[in-house]
C-alpha cells in the first residue's frame, strides 16, 4: 500500500484522499436517505434536525390510587439517545429528593399511603441529543391516594339500546351523515362500537356525543367526585378523514369534553394515547347546552352535583375548498373510573 | 474523461430525489431552498436511487484519480461498496445507539463526531439502500470493464490504459 502511494504523485494522492473525503461527506450530509414516504407524511421526519429536544413527558400528569394500592408512573423522552432515568419525588409542599433504584423509565410505587396524597413526582433524563449531552428534568405528575374504592363505568359490549348519539351537522340539507353500530367480532377483543361518517365538500360541520345510558354517576347519593380516570381502546377505521374522540360527560342539559384527541391506532387497536387520562371538573370544558351562570359550578362534580352521564365526543369541520370525504373509528373497552375522597 | 463526466452525470441523477422528493431541511448538505417538494416523482426509484448513484459515481471518480494501469481497479468499487454497506448498516436502529455512545461519549463530541452521531441516529435503514449501492458498485466495475481495451480485459501485464 505504502509502495503504491510512493509511485503515485503528489497530486495525485491529494485528489485521492478529496475524492475519498467528499464521498464520506456525500454520505453524510444525505441525511440518511431511506423511507422517503415516511418523511412527506406530516409530522416528525427520520432527517429533521430539532435544535433542541423535547420535555420528556410523564404519560399522565395525575395519577390517583387508593390506600395500599399501586400507582404506576411512566416517560416518554422522544429523541434523547442512550437516556438514563432518575425518578424523584416531592411530597406535598416540599422539595424534591431522588428515589433510591428508581432508574427505569418507569417507576411503579407499591403500597401507597396517606402521606404519599399530594406528592409530585418528575424524572431526570440525561442522554445523546443531536450529538451532545443533555440533562431534562420531565413534565410531573401528581398522586392523589384516595380511602375510598373507586366507582366504576364502563362498556365492552356496546348492545345498540345502551348508547345515544346527540349531533350538531350542518349543512341541513345534503350535510353530513353518519351511522353507528354494534360489531360482534374484530373487537379487542369480541364486540365494539363502530362509527361511521361522511362529509359533503365545503363549508360543513359533524360534532357527535355519543353517550352512555346504561349507568350515571349521582354525585348526591354516591358521593363527591375528587378525579375521574378515563380510558377507551381505539381503532381508526378505512378512509379519508381521521377521527379524535374524546371524553365527554353531560350534566344538567350541558355537554363537556376534556382531555386532547384519542390517538386511534391505524391497523391495531391502540389504547388511549394522547389524552392524559386524568381529569378533575376544571378540566372539562363547555362546549354545548345553557351558558354556565356567575358562581355556578360547571361541571359540578360536588356533592350537590346532579347526575352525570359519560361517553366521547367526535367533530369534523369542512371550510371552503374542503373536498369532503369518509370516515370511522372503532371504540372498545370504555371505561369510567370516578375516584373520591 | 469518460469516467469523470459519467460520475458527474450519476450524482447529478442521484441528487434529484432531493430536489423533487424529499423533505426540505432532511439533508444536512442539500439547502432546504433547492427542495421542490413535489411528492413522489421517482416514487420507490427515488428511495434508492441515491445510494446507487452514490456508489456508482464515487468509484468511477476514486478510479479517474488513480494512477492509469492494465486491469480495471475492481477493489476500488468494492471498496465504496463497503463504504456505503457501513454507514447504511450503521443507521440500523440497534447499531445506531452503539455507535452514538461510542462517538459521542468514548471519543467525544466534536466538529466531526456530532454530524456523524446525527447521520447514524436521524438516518433511516433501508435494505434497499444496501442493495443499491452494492449494484452501483457493480454497475461502475461493469463501466470499467466495458472501457478496458479489449486486450487488457486479458492481459495484465500491459501497462496501459485510457481510463
Amino acid at each position: 500500500m505504502a509502495t503504491a502511494f510512493k509511485r503515485m504523485s503528489s497530486l495525485r494522492v491529494l485528489a485521492l484522499v478529496g475524492v475519498v473525503a467528499l464521498g464520506i461527506v456525500a454520505i453524510v450530509g444525505s441525511g440518511g436517505g431511506g423511507s422517503v414516504s415516511g418523511c412527506l407524511a406530516p409530522g416528525p421526519c427520520a432527517g429533521d434536525f430539532p435544535a433542541e429536544p423535547t420535555t420528556p413527558t410523564v404519560d399522565r400528569p395525575r395519577v390517583t390510587t387508593q390506600v395500599g394500592g399501586a400507582a404506576v408512573f411512566s416517560v416518554h423522552a422522544e429523541g434523547i439517545i442512550n437516556p438514563t432515568f432518575q425518578w424523584m419525588r416531592a411530597p406535598a409542599g416540599g422539595v424534591f429528593a431522588v428515589i433510591a433504584g428508581a432508574t427505569g423509565s418507569s417507576f411503579t410505587l407499591n403500597g401507597a399511603t396517606t402521606l404519599d396524597d399530594g406528592a409530585t413526582f418528575e424524572v431526570l433524563v440525561k442522554g445523546a441529543f443531536d450529538g451532545r449531552q443533555v440533562s431534562l428534568t420531565s413534565t410531573s405528575a401528581r398522586l392523589a391516594v384516595v380511602s375510598s374504592p373507586p366507582v366504576l363505568i364502563q362498556d365492552g359490549t356496546f348492545a345498540p339500546g345502551d348508547w345515544t348519539v346527540a349531533e350538531i351537522a350542518s349543512p341541513a340539507v345534503n350535510g353530513p351523515t353518519h351511522s353507528e353500530q354494534q360489531i360482534s367480532t374484530g373487537g379487542n377483543p369480541g364486540d365494539y362500537r363502530r362509527m361511521t361518517f361522511m362529509m359533503p365538500p365545503g363549508v360543513g360541520e359533524l360534532t357527535l356525543f355519543h353517550e352512555y345510558q346504561a349507568a350515571a354517576y349521582d354525585p348526591a347519593s354516591q358521593g363527591a367526585i375528587y378525579l375521574v380516570d378515563f380510558t377507551q381502546d381505539c381503532l381508526a377505521l378505512a378512509g379519508t378523514l381521521g377521527a379524535g374522540p374524546q371524553i365527554s360527560m353531560t350534566q344538567s342539559g350541558r355537554r363537556y369534553v376534556a382531555g386532547g384527541p384519542t390517538l386511534c391506532g391505524s391497523s391495531a387497536w391502540s389504547n388511549t394515547t394522547l389524552i392524559p387520562g386524568t381529569f378533575a371538573a376544571t378540566d372539562f370544558g363547555l362546549i354545548d347546552g345553557p351558558a354556565c351562570a356567575a358562581g355556578e359550578s360547571c361541571p359540578n362534580f360536588g356533592a350537590d352535583g346532579m347526575p352525570i352521564r359519560f361517553g366521547f365526543f367526535d367533530s369534523h369541520r369542512g371550510s371552503a375548498g374542503f373536498a369532503g370525504g369518509v370516515g370511522g373509528f372503532g371504540i372498545d373497552n370504555w371505561k369510567v373510573t370516578f375516584w373520591r375522597r | 474523461m469518460v469516467l469523470v463526466a459519467a460520475a458527474f452525470l450519476a450524482l447529478l441523477v442521484g441528487m434529484l430525489p432531493y430536489l423533487t422528493d424529499r423533505v426540505a431541511g432532511r439533508a444536512l448538505l442539500w439547502p432546504s431552498a433547492f427542495t421542490l417538494e413535489t411528492g413522489m416523482l421517482f416514487g420507490a426509484v427515488g428511495q434508492w436511487l441515491p445510494s446507487f448513484a452514490h456508489a456508482f459515481a464515487f468509484s468511477l471518480l476514486t478510479v479517474a484519480v488513480l494512477a492509469p494501469r492494465a486491469t480495471p481497479r475492481y477493489g476500488v468499487c468494492a471498496l465504496w461498496a463497503v463504504i456505503n454497506v457501513v454507514f447504511e448498516l450503521g443507521q440500523h436502529r440497534d447499531i445506531a445507539k452503539h455507535l452514538t455512545g461510542f462517538l459521542l461519549n468514548d471519543i467525544g463530541a466534536g466538529p466531526l463526531t456530532r454530524p456523524l452521531a446525527r447521520y447514524f441516529v436521524h438516518g433511516t435503514f433501508d435494505p434497499l439502500d444496501v442493495l443499491a449501492a452494492v449494484m452501483g458498485a457493480i454497475a461502475a466495475a461493469a463501466v470499467l470493464h466495458g472501457l478496458a481495451p479489449s486486450s487488457e480485459k486479458h492481459d495484465g501485464n500491459r501497462i496501459q490504459a485510457n481510463v
